[in-house]
């Protein structure tokens, strides 16, 4: 058998995975341009600030998948036996609690602004001999913003589904809910222009309910990877579907007693541990079952790597949930 | 037909944008500019030269009040002021009470030389060299802190001697501007927080006479 660690990414998703690199470069320096435009018209806007964290914060993402896209391809070796699938989980966790406390920052920050009645000033700016009002250089800048990032999320959602990668996800969402951000800043800087004070701080607020919803939802899917939690969809929704199928493939095991299957994410590939306690532990044809088995889960898909089957004698106080008892087919065989 | 009544109303309605949350513009045109004013020369005289003109152009008449900076800026926040000149500099501490408009002139501290060749060696290098400046001045200060130069304090700055003075009096003293600048400072007035059509309208005039306010500077700037 193989060293456990298989290929990070099947030849067939290669050109995907090199897409999504490709775009999360796009990604970071389009990202740079618009955090440069917001960051000079910032002015004294609430939302105009919250709207540039936002943006800041969203080159989090990519970032750390760039980062791991170096570092994932290493080979497992003395100090990392298991290789470097999960780096990418540590970045994921820093930058959902950057969102998380950037949010809550910003809540609070405007609540105040709100009570104590402040008023946003925005007055003129000068480029080269035009005289203009910031408040349109800062319409102008979420819209730059806002839009291309729209489009460049839905694309990477799809890349992301197909990988199987929640930074990438994570990033997608974030991309996506990116116009809303742009929009609530948008009626803040609007709502100024009218003399309507209140809004910009309102906006801003909402903006910051945004980011910390994100921020709360990231951090506790990043923390549940890290405590070994068992494989869920990208969009945190539910299990992953690869769950029921290993769970099916070792109830067909007619080998086997019961056995406790634990699964669990490592970084964008999931690692499954079976224990099985076989009928007949004098068998003389045990390795060639527990190698099968070993096969057949890890032909079920690519993402199933680093797949162990042990084989044990009892298994006492295993959860209830795990145990998977086939059936004995003595009929078929 | 109604239809472009509509977006005509919006056109001439968009004239004013941004508008004030308090309506100051609309109070003082036609009504009464309410302005704070500090005793700083030389900036009370060019302010107030300014201003003046700023409330023709709104038709408005001028209710003068005098006080301290920070009197002013406290009444100025508090919306018993529209305006306040008190030679405020735009990293002035008021960020927050008021809000200032953009410069509508930028002074540097420099240091002046009697020649051409001076001016060459003290731009090269300044330690050691004799430069006068006002007893007691910010310019003084600087000099003190940020350069080599021994400082000469002075009562009256005298034409033709080497000196660090703001660029405005370069020209009555005689000096030659050297490369050696010691500070900046970009002059702006105060207005109500978030009193955005009187910030926008304060600022256009302004902008557009930058070139005047300087003048106004160095005619009522003496050493």
């Amino acid at each position: 058998m193989r060293y456990p660690p298989g290929v990070e990414i099947p030849p067939e998703l290669d050109d995907v995975y090199r897409r999504a690199v490709r775009l999360e470069w796009i990604t970071v320096a389009y990202l740079i341009s618009a955090v440069v435009a917001i960051y000079f018209t910032l002015g004294s806007s609430q939302a105009m600030k919250g709207a540039w964290l936002e943006d800041l914060l969203s080159l989090a993402p990519p970032i750390a998948f760039l980062i791991a896209d170096r570092i994932r391809y290493r080979r497992p070796d003395k100090d990392f036996p298991y290789g470097y699938h999960r780096a990418l989980e540590v970045a994921f966790l820093a930058g959902a609690l950057a969102l998380l406390i950037t949010g809550l920052y910003l809540i609070f920050d405007s609540v105040l602004k709100l009570l104590a009645g402040e008023h946003a000033p925005i007055g003129m700016v000068e480029l080269f001999d035009w005289q203009v009002w910031l408040g349109w250089l800062m319409i102008a800048a979420l819209l730059w913003s806002a839009i291309p990032v729209l489009i460049i999320g839905r694309i990477k959602t799809g890349l992301a589904l197909k990988l199987h990668d929640k930074v990438l996800n994570a990033d997608a969402a974030m991309n996506r809910a990116d116009w809303m951000t742009a929009g609530a800043a948008l009626v803040g800087v609007i709502g100024i222009g009218f003399g309507v004070w209140w809004l910009d701080a309102a906006a801003a607020i909402v903006i910051g309910a945004d980011i910390t919803r994100d921020g709360w939802k990231y951090t506790r899917a990043a923390t549940a990877d890290l405590v070994d939690g068992r494989p869920r969809r990208l969009d945190e929704s539910g299990v992953h579907a690869l769950v029921g199928q290993v769970h099916e493939v070792v109830g067909s095991l007619d080998w086997v007693e019961v056995a406790a299957v634990r699964m669990r994410e490592l970084g964008h590939v999931i690692s499954v541990s079976v224990l099985a306690v076989p009928r007949a532990p004098d068998d003389p044809g045990l390795l060639d079952h527990v190698e099968d088995a070993v096969q057949r889960i890890c032909t079920l898909d690519w993402k199933l790597q680093d797949v162990v089957v042990a084989v044990v004698r009892e298994l006492d106080e295993a959860p209830e949930d795990i145990l998977v008892r086939p059936r004995s087919n003595l009929a078929q065989s | 037909m109604r239809l472009i009544a509509v977006l005509l109303a919006v056109v001439v309605a968009g004239c004013q944008y941004p508008r004030d949350p308090e309506g100051t513009l609309e109070r003082v045109r036609g009504g009464t500019l309410r302005v704070g004013v500090a005793p700083v020369e030389p900036w009370e005289a060019v302010e107030r030269q300014l201003i003046s003109e700023f409330a023709r152009t709104l038709d408005a008449r001028i209710e003068w009040v005098e006080g301290s900076e920070s009197e002013l800026m406290e009444a100025l926040a508090g919306r018993q002021l529209d305006v306040v000149i008190a030679g405020l500099d735009r990293a002035s501490p008021w960020m927050n009470e008021a809000a200032l408009t953009r410069p509508y002139v930028t002074v540097q501290s420099v240091i002046g030389a009697p020649d051409r060749a001076t001016a060459e060696r003290l731009s090269d290098e300044l330690g050691g060299e004799r430069i006068a400046a006002e007893a007691n001045s910010p310019e003084a200060a600087k000099l003190e802190t940020d350069t080599d130069a021994v400082v000469v304090p002075v009562d009256q700055l005298e034409p033709g001697v080497a000196a660090a003075v703001e660029d405005y009096l370069l020209d009555d003293l005689g000096l030659v501007r050297t490369d050696a600048e010691l500070d900046e400072h970009e002059h702006a007035m105060a207005v109500s927080m978030g009193e955005n059509a009187m910030l926008v309208t304060l600022e256009r005039f302004l902008l557009d006479r930058e070139a005047y306010a300087r003048e106004l500077l160095e005619r009522e700037g003496k050493p």
